[in-house]
């Protein structure tokens, strides 16, 4: 993503080189190209600036607040227990159509040893984060030495519906709206590392993840 | 005005140059900035971020968790996401489940919403976990301030129907978009407090939270961020305070809600976190600043980050020496007479751009929230704690 010369405030859409405030001002008049060129680049840059949070959950000391509900069952074989929680949220994307990067941090406790693994279920293959973990308290969790860790898209996603149904300008309507619809998956995957009599639990205390709309 | 132009073939995204000078604007451009502006800017608020409130709800009962939020005045509709423990014991995941629900009044200015939900069966169930965020409306009506893709108007390279064309998408896209960044919520019901008798500050059910504010301009470090609270008492004669911290700059701000606050006992409250003061200088460094119940105690970090002058107040943190219940004191190293206002804030980083994970510093921020009645004879209730960006 490049930032070029895009209006770097959101007042400027209006107050710097934007249209008119009411949009009737405008009715058939033309527009000059330049400043429809401003107005479109203003609409990247703050779409740009768009980013949400989605997740912002962080265990505390007390007994509320805390739910086992999202654990994965004792295991001690080889392959993943499966999902612990799923997010699914409406992604912000980029200008070629691909979501923005997501920032994950991930809180939780075990018994043993677990691993804990993150997806992005649209782009399901290219998106492995994983940790290995024994804090018996609920602890945000380290990635690669670091407790965040930016999750990149390399997937367009096309939003869902948008398009299907129009044919003629003057008469259809479109009876969808776009959804680019973004699934985030924690879960927890056994390892070789696991004992064959104690089987860990692991247990999901806490979650932070964000949109990033800068371009690592 | 109806002009007709190719169909796009499917979803597109205007690019930097794509209009040119000295041609005309294609239509499918003006649709491309359109489809930005509904994936990118018209679409899906998230003003409850995921978070776990492990509410149970007894047998044949109903609980109810209240949300604060300020919305951006377009039409929207709301779309829960909550996962529901059903209490059966078979030791499964928790169901997740949607609901949506239509806002029929298109507001700006800070709203509490509700989410209820009624336990009709005999066992014990949870909600484990709730999100909540805009969802683009099907079908707008005209009142809507908002992107209506379910008419041809939309294609149109200008039209002057408001709310419906090209001209509406850029009304819609003036809206203030703000960032949430926490909302968390307990249900009114007595069983489920967040509650405290003790006097002294503890900590709620949120710990080494994370705050991680927007960079809106070139120059921002820091983001402003607006708390809230729902709060009520049990005890007409006492009241409560709550306390944020930013625990990376050790900055903090208080909420002090004096037994005035609360009119009926067990009725819940909104209160803004104050962020205001006075100030005043009498031919010395030292500043008085001025705010009822203010909260602070000497030795706290406060951190002033718009005052109406920067010569005698200048912007930053200072350690804060308390002179009274309204007044507290600091060193500006500015000698001077004069008076004026400020504003505090936690200091929260915005991103960093030139930071690989976009982290201030490289480190991550957080937050806690602590509570503590104004007297043992009392009990000191919240019902949800939220944060968002100030615009």
């Amino acid at each position: 993503m490049t930032f070029g010369k895009k209006a770097q405030y959101e007042g400027e859409i209006l107050n710097v080189f934007g249209a008119p405030p009411t949009a009737t001002t405008l009715v058939d008049q033309p527009m000059r190209m330049s400043r429809s060129n401003y107005l479109v680049n203003n609409i990247n840059h703050i779409s740009d600036q768009r980013s949400q949070v989605v997740a912002n959950w962080s265990f505390g000391a007390t007994n509320r607040g805390l739910s086992t509900n999202f654990r994965a069952a004792p295991s001690t074989g080889g392959d993943p227990n499966g999902a612990i929680v799923r997010l699914v949220y409406q992604a912000r994307l980029d200008p070629d159509g691909i979501p923005y990067p997501i920032r994950v941090m991930v809180q939780g406790y075990t018994t043993g040893t677990s691993i804990i693994r993150v997806r992005a279920y649209r782009s399901f293959s290219e998106i492995h984060l994983t940790d290995s973990f024994t804090s018996a308290s609920a602890t945000w969790q380290n990635f690669s030495g670091v407790n965040y860790k930016l999750i990149k898209f390399s997937t367009a996603l096309e939003p869902d519906g948008f398009v299907t149904s129009y044919d003629t300008i003057s008469s259809t309507i479109l009876n969808t709206v776009p959804s680019a619809r973004q699934e985030i998956v924690i879960e927890d995957a056994a390892a070789t590392g696991r004992g064959l009599n104690i089987a860990p639990i692991l247990v999901l205390s806490g979650l932070y993840i964000a949109e990033y709309v800068g371009d690592p | 005005m109806t002009v007709i132009a190719p169909v796009p073939p499917k979803a597109g995204y205007p690019r930097f140059g794509e209009v040119l000078s000295g041609e005309p604007v294609r239509a499918s451009t003006w649709t491309d900035a359109a489809n930005s502006i509904l994936n990118s800017l018209g679409s899906t608020n998230i003003f409850v971020p995921f978070f776990s409130p492990a509410l149970d709800i007894p047998p044949v009962s109903t609980r109810t968790l209240r949300f604060q939020y300020t919305p951006n005045g377009r039409a929207t509709q709301i779309r829960w996401i909550y996962w529901l423990d059903d209490g059966t014991g078979t030791g499964d995941l928790p169901t997740r489940l949607a609901r949506t629900v239509k806002l029929l009044v298109k507001s700006s200015t800070t709203t509490t919403i509700a989410f209820s939900y009624s336990n009709t069966t005999t066992n014990t169930q949870r909600i484990v976990a709730i999100m909540g965020y805009e969802d683009t409306m099907r079908v707008l009506e005209d009142i809507d301030l908002g992107v209506k893709p379910a008419t041809y108007q939309i294609r149109e390279p200008i039209a002057g129907v408001p709310y419906e064309s090209i001209g509406g998408l850029f009304e819609s896209a003036t809206a203030k978009f703000r960032r949430y960044y926490l909302n968390h919520s307990d249900s009114d019901a007595t069983d489920s407090f967040w509650k405290t008798s003790t006097t002294t500050l503890a900590s709620i059910a949120i710990k080494d939270g994370v705050i991680l504010t927007r960079k809106r301009y070139p120059t921002s470090v820091y983001g402003s961020t607006q708390w809230r609270v729902r709060a009520a008492v049990d005890n007409l004669n006492y009241g409560g305070r709550v306390k944020i911290t930013n625990t990376v700059a050790n900055i903090v701000n208080y909420l002090v809600l004096p037994n005035t606050s609360f009119a009926v006992i067990g009725t819940f409250y909104s209160f803004d976190v104050p962020r205001s003061f006075t100030w005043s200088k009498v031919g010395s460094a030292t500043a008085t600043l001025t705010r009822n119940n203010h909260g602070f105690t000497t030795g706290d970090n406060i951190y002033v980050d718009s005052t109406t002058s920067t010569v005698e107040v200048p912007l930053g943190v200072y350690s804060v020496t308390s002179t009274g219940t309204n007044t507290i004191t600091i060193n500006t190293g500015v000698i001077g007479t004069a008076t004026g206002t400020c504003t505090n804030d936690m200091q929260f980083g915005c991103e960093d751009y030139t930071d690989p994970a976009g982290l201030p510093g490289g480190s991550t921020q957080f937050y806690t929230v602590n509570y503590a009645s104004e007297n043992a004879a009392g009990t000191f209730y919240l019902s949800n704690v939220a944060c968002e960006e100030v615009i």
